[in-house]
């Protein structure tokens, strides 16, 4: 499912992307509901499919058998389940009267909420850290790692992480922010060194908040290390699903959480060890 | 039935198209700076219902790379049309015009005014 939208909350879409290259769902432009559809091709999934790119059209009747038609064409970037970013160009021309209107814009993730998503991204996860407002910005409140197997952590597998993982010390939790050795006033998330084979390791970093602190998309730019964004009622905070590479454990790049109207304040960077 | 041909040289853009008035169906080619892309969509005529004072389009389709016959650039048109004396004397059309190539990563936009071709 592709679940965007522009940071300004303009512009957004939920559209199901199958693998036979059909694209359907709807998007919403300045508060009208186009039903859309269109076609996509995966980057990678054949030669010379470099970028995952699609078109679609759509309509949406401003009076009975009255409709604005819309066509766009767009770049995504990320998993075809869980896009990164989308770029997209489209028009918009009704048949009420003049005044067709164009835009250009890039859709980032809003939160999702479904409880099997969330589930199953904690159980592929290895850690699972949350992210407290302190008097000093950010603060680790609390964290759990995946259970132990023959000296080498795995998988939570399963969504009650807390049970199924070994609670993080307050020692352990109070290494976890620590200011950017850079960037004065940033913080830097960093999650604890597991041992474990896999090269890729997928972490849950737990943001404190009301749901309503956020605006949808809560971030302000594309994250090409963060696969999921969520908003998990259970733990009553935002969740962001960093996956670090063992080869590379390259950092994120500055989270910048979006509060809507213009409002933003700094997340911070996550890095692995 | 109607066959339309527009274009705008210097927009790289030409549309070839059959329109079939009974249910709006649009068929046919749409070429953009050189790359011809089958194209199929919609059209509703001015007039033809209570509250369309304006005749609109769009049209959705595709072609392969002329890099990589496997990937495809997608395209996406919107416009309004203009007409003289009705269907199909059309002598205009408003257009976005918008490219996205699955080989390139180009995402191109094009606003343009095409003319009887």
């Amino acid at each position: 499912m592709w679940n965007l939208a522009s940071v300004d909350g303009t512009i957004s879409m939920v559209v199901s992307a199958d693998g036979s290259g059909n694209l359907s769902g709807a998007m919403t432009i300045y508060g009208q509901e186009y039903s859309v559809q269109g076609e996509w091709a995966a980057s990678g999934s054949v030669a010379g499919r470099n970028f995952s790119s699609f078109s679609l059209a759509g309509s949406f009747d401003t009076a009975p058998s009255v409709p604005n038609l819309l066509a766009a064409a767009g770049i995504m970037t990320g998993p075809g389940g869980w896009p990164i970013s989308v770029q997209i160009s489209g028009n918009i021309a009704p048949s009420a009267g003049a005044g067709m209107r164009n835009f250009s814009t890039v859709l980032l993730p809003v939160m999702n909420t479904n409880a099997n998503d969330l589930a199953v991204a904690y159980g592929e996860s290895y850690v699972v850290l949350e992210i407290g407002a302190g008097g000093d910005g950010l603060v680790c409140t609390a964290g759990w790692i995946g259970p132990n197997n023959g000296g080498q952590a795995s998988p939570f597998g399963s969504s009650d992480y807390k049970s199924a993982g070994t609670a993080m010390t307050a020692a352990e939790c109070a290494d976890v922010v620590i200011p950017d050795p850079v960037y004065t006033g940033l913080k830097d998330i960093r999650v604890p060194h597991i041992e474990t084979a896999a090269t890729l390791r997928p972490v849950m970093i737990q943001f404190l908040a009301e749901q309503d602190h956020f605006a949808n998309p809560p971030l302000m730019e594309p994250h090409p290390h963060i696969a999921k964004v969520f908003y998990d009622t259970a733990a009553g905070a935002l969740v962001l699903q960093p996956i670090d590479d063992a080869s590379t454990l390259a950092p994120t790049n500055k989270i910048t959480f979006n509060h809507g109207r213009g409002r933003r304040h700094d997340g911070g960077v996550v890095e692995f060890r | 039935m109607a066959h339309w041909v527009l274009g705008n040289a210097a927009d790289g853009i030409h549309l070839d198209v059959n329109e079939n008035s009974s249910n709006g169906a649009v068929s046919g080619t749409l070429t953009v700076d050189g790359l011809n892309f089958s194209v199929s969509g919609l059209w509703t005529a001015d007039g033809s219902l209570p509250g369309r004072n304006v005749s609109n389009i769009n049209l959705r389709g595709s072609a392969a790379s002329p890099n990589a016959p496997g990937a495809p650039v997608f395209v996406a048109l919107s416009g309004q049309i203009s007409f003289n004396n009705g269907n199909p004397n059309i002598t205009g059309m408003s257009v976005g015009v918008y490219t996205a190539s699955s080989n390139t990563g180009a995402l191109v936009s094009k606003l343009s005014q095409l003319s009887p071709a």
